[in-house]
């Protein structure tokens, strides 16, 4: 196949990334600016750079797989989780946006909320600066195999090429690049996955069609009873209770994505960051719907195909070029969307909780600046080469934090924003339980029951019986985070 | 379309998931509507 049609478009996107980065560059003058963009975002900002961040190449790529070999059982398992997401975010929104402090990273909010700064800023940074690290990892390993089939590159430069890129918009411009390319981005992303979608279901001959067939299938790669992609649990395939343990798992971990805090950090005022995941919840139900007819027209478009996750490339090997190169553009799109984010969060939590509140906490503004600037490379370039060498060690890993995050973060800040009588011991307690707990439940308990179902319902109540056998929190700290101003 | 009841709930469903989530934010965004309102007359 040409890959000349494809190559074009990419590189105008890659120069297009990093000319808003460098008026990111230009606008960044200071800390403030570096890491909330002065807290100047509106809803236009807003909107783009949450639904971007949202979408990355799991949803696109695994999500058409998913509901290729389940049919709409996909909305079940993941659909549904992130749904629960956005309506826990839109209760947590005017919680986490909080004019009476300036935050920078949610380290910053846990010690506010907790007044503590000995265990709580180096626990945080520490945990949420890896968790962020493997993120974006993960990211780019994922990036490296779609890069090979669309644009005939070998992993290694598939991987240095778009790091290259994302880490040169991200490390100079801070936030204002980061949210200024996931607004084009999400123009992109937007439009790639409704065009791959449209025409899939054209060439299907329709949504019809598509649920014709799909109640046809029977047997095959996913061993599928009759009618079973029609079904809520695929008849069994896709069995209710892993769905719903991935529903709770997917949706608690959406308040506690320390790059959408980031957002509600860089937002100008309360009614904005009460309204941008509303908006966003209407556009994304969309596309995922889109990409879920994506995956469905694959069982009348590649009915033979052997393995669930080779559909998206294969339609996409089936548009006309022009709307190939288009669709290609928005993967790359959605993936860099969600990693720049997630690396200027690992660099601003080493930058801030570790570096500037515990290491040198005399820096000026102008050199933490410039400190922050080497540091977010410096974790980028971690990325790429542990991208690049690919340990199995990495996967396990990441499935380890994927449940542990959750588990440690979601119950001191549940209970810390909507409980002001929850107490400082209570909330170091709560992230230890929740890092112990996790680990010997994913380690030793049995795998059919989700760590999250247990483990945040114990941590809770135990937070709650140690809340309520120490000291009440001072009232300066129930006066800023429960006085509605 | 022939959605089945099964698979047409669980598609409506996630709609009101997502509808829920919207509603939810509606009156921060109207009150945001008229402060920028306010603003510009």
């Amino acid at each position: 196949m040409s890959y000349i049609g494809n190559w074009i478009v990419f590189v105008i996107y890659c120069i297009l990334m990093l000319f808003i980065g460098y008026i990111g560059y230009k606008k960044t003058r200071n800390i403030d600016d570096y890491f909330v963009a002065s807290r100047s975002f509106g809803l236009g900002v807003a909107v783009p750079l949450f639904a971007a961040s949202f979408i990355s190449s799991a949803s696109i790529v695994g999500y058409t797989g998913f509901s290729y070999g389940y049919g709409w059982s996909f909305l079940v398992k993941y659909g549904y989780g992130c749904a629960f997401g956005w309506i826990l975010l839109q209760v947590f929104a005017t919680r986490i946006y909080n004019t009476n402090y300036k935050w920078y990273t949610t380290s910053d909010l846990f010690c506010s909320r907790y007044y503590d700064e000995k265990f709580m800023r180096g626990f945080q940074g520490f945990f949420n600066s890896f968790g962020m690290l493997l993120y974006v990892i993960i990211g780019l390993t994922g990036i490296g195999t779609i890069m090979e089939i669309f644009l005939g590159l070998s992993y290694f430069w598939a991987v240095i090429i778009i790091a290259a890129i994302f880490l040169t918009y991200t490390v100079t411009g801070g936030m204002y690049s980061v949210a200024w390319t996931n607004v084009v981005q999400f123009a992109l992303l937007a439009i790639g996955i409704l065009a791959a979608s449209f025409i899939s279901v054209r060439l299907s001959g329709g949504i019809a069609n598509i649920n014709n067939t799909i109640a046809n299938v029977e047997g095959g790669i996913t061993n599928l009873l009759p009618g079973a992609m029609h079904s809520i649990d695929a008849k069994g395939a896709a069995p209710l209770g892993k769905s719903i343990g991935m529903i709770v798992g997917i949706g608690t971990m959406c308040p506690v994505a320390i790059y959408y805090h980031r957002i509600y950090f860089s937002i100008k005022s309360k009614n904005v960051a009460g309204s941008f995941v509303g908006i966003s919840a209407i556009i994304l139900a969309v596309l995922y719907i889109a990409i879920g007819l994506i995956g469905m027209s694959g069982r009348v478009l590649v009915p033979e195909l052997t393995n669930v996750e080779q559909v998206f490339p294969s339609i996409v090997m089936r548009l006309p070029l022009f709307f190939s190169a288009i669709v290609i553009t928005g993967i790359i799109s959605a993936i860099q969307s969600t990693m720049d984010n997630q690396l200027l969060s690992a660099g601003s939590s080493v930058a801030n909780d570790l570096y500037a509140k515990l290491i040198n906490k005399d820096v000026t503004d102008e050199e933490l600046v410039k400190r922050t600037r080497i540091i977010t490379l410096a974790v980028g370039i971690i990325a790429t080469i542990v991208a690049l060498i690919r340990p199995a060690l990495v996967i396990e890993i990441y499935n380890f934090i994927m449940i542990l995050i959750p588990t440690v973060l979601f119950p001191p800040l549940l209970l810390g924003l909507f409980w002001e009588r929850t107490t400082r011991e209570a909330g170091i307690f709560g992230c230890i339980f929740g890092l112990i707990a996790g680990f010997l439940w994913i380690t030793f308990g049995p795998s059919n029951i989700p760590a999250t179902l247990v483990i945040l319902p114990i941590n809770i109540v135990l937070m709650v019986i140690i809340s309520k056998f120490t000291p009440e929190p001072p009232k300066e700290v129930i006066e800023n985070f429960f006085t509605s101003k | 379309m022939n959605f089945t009841l099964e698979s047409l709930a669980i598609v409506l469903i996630f709609i009101g998931m997502a509808f829920f989530s919207f509603f939810m934010s509606l009156p921060n965004i109207l009150k945001h509507l008229k402060t920028k309102g306010d603003k510009s007359s």
